[in-house]
């Protein structure tokens, strides 16, 4: 029996890939981030089609059932991006000091030069 | 160091245009006439009165934090071709009578870094909550770095061309301090702590640290310790 939260979540999946077909058309992503994308939601569509795959999988790592497993790797995975946007934050604010600090530099240098 | 070393004065400065004028003065009273300010993007007339008060004034365009305040400041005297630079606020804590005896073991080539601290004698009447904020400061620096100083977070310092040249200053917010002694330690360099006083008057304690961003600099003392 088909539940109507498979028919949504195929629907999104399939919605994504076509998307995703149009931004490599229009040379918006690359042919690697396509490859990533359509995989990540082809394999959206197996599991909405097959969920046994998934309490499968989990299973295999140790979980009961899928939605478990879902949702620790989807946690673990937001703790990674938060980092690595932590990262990124910090490399970003000391990108801005360094252009500020030469903007600074430069033009006390031009007003040093125009004294002499 | 050479006889007559140039010693650059290099103040960074937020906001501060009640007190920066007054600084100005008590250091050009004491001779020191090579004073580099660092307008950190303020809002109001720091930039104007430090311009009128005859100082070397490096404006920021935006608001940076003291760390990339005092690093703009160095490269400035670096390049000036300074062989002593004396760090100092400019909220008027600080006492330019104290230069003198900071610079001393520097020009004498017997440290490379001269500290201030507040805690050798009995000279400043630090408020208790601060003596007890400080003192967590010094005990986190010892158990990061293990070295351990009376005074770690005073911003009264004396460096050498040498030295100064070994400290980069990365952070931009008011870790700046421990990271200095972070890089004394790591570049093995000769310093000594010398007692200077701290006046803690209204406006002092009103701009200095306040107790909540203690917390804060903490935080970022430790991320900073883990990621690096």
């Amino acid at each position: 029996m088909i539940k109507p939260i498979q028919i949504i979540a195929i629907i999104f999946a399939i919605f994504l890939l076509l998307k995703a077909i149009l931004r490599l058309k229009n040379k918006k992503l690359t042919i690697n981030e396509f490859l990533f994308w359509s995989a990540m939601w082809m394999l959206l569509t197996i599991l909405s089609i097959f969920p046994q795959i998934s309490d499968k999988i989990a299973n295999f790592f140790g979980f009961g059932r899928g939605l478990d497993f879902f949702i620790v790797s989807s946690i673990l995975l937001i703790f990674y991006l938060i980092f690595r946007i932590y990262i990124m934050l910090e490399e970003l604010d000391s990108k801005i000091v360094k252009l500020a600090r030469s903007i600074s530099l430069k033009e006390i240098k031009d007003i040093k030069s125009l004294d002499r | 160091m050479k006889n007559k070393p140039k010693i650059y004065i290099v103040i960074p400065a937020y906001n501060e245009e009640n007190s920066i004028s007054g600084v100005i003065k008590d250091l050009k009273k004491h001779n020191y006439h090579n004073i580099i300010v660092v307008d950190d993007g303020s809002t109001d007339n720091t930039l104007k009165i430090a311009r009128q008060a005859g100082t070397i004034v490096v404006r920021h365009p935006i608001n940076l934090g003291q760390g990339a305040a005092l690093r703009t400041g160095m490269d400035l005297a670096l390049d000036l071709g300074v062989d002593l630079i004396v760090t100092f606020d400019a909220d008027g804590q600080h006492m330019a009578k104290d230069i003198n005896k900071l610079i001393k073991p520097v020009i004498s080539n017997e440290v490379d870094i001269a500290l201030g601290s507040r805690f050798l004698d009995h000279s400043s009447n630090t408020p208790w909550l601060k003596k007890v904020l400080l003192k967590i400061g010094v005990i986190l620096v010892f158990l990061m770095y293990g070295i351990m100083l009376s005074d770690t977070h005073n911003g009264l310092k004396a460096i050498s061309r040498q030295a100064a040249q070994k400290i980069s200053i990365e952070s931009h917010g008011m870790e700046h301090a421990s990271e200095i002694i972070g890089k004394i330690k790591v570049n093995r360099i000769k310093f000594r702590e010398i007692p200077v006083t701290i006046r803690y008057s209204k406006y002092s304690i009103k701009k200095g640290q306040r107790i909540s961003n203690s917390l804060n600099i903490f935080i970022k003392m430790l991320t900073k310790w883990f990621i690096k």
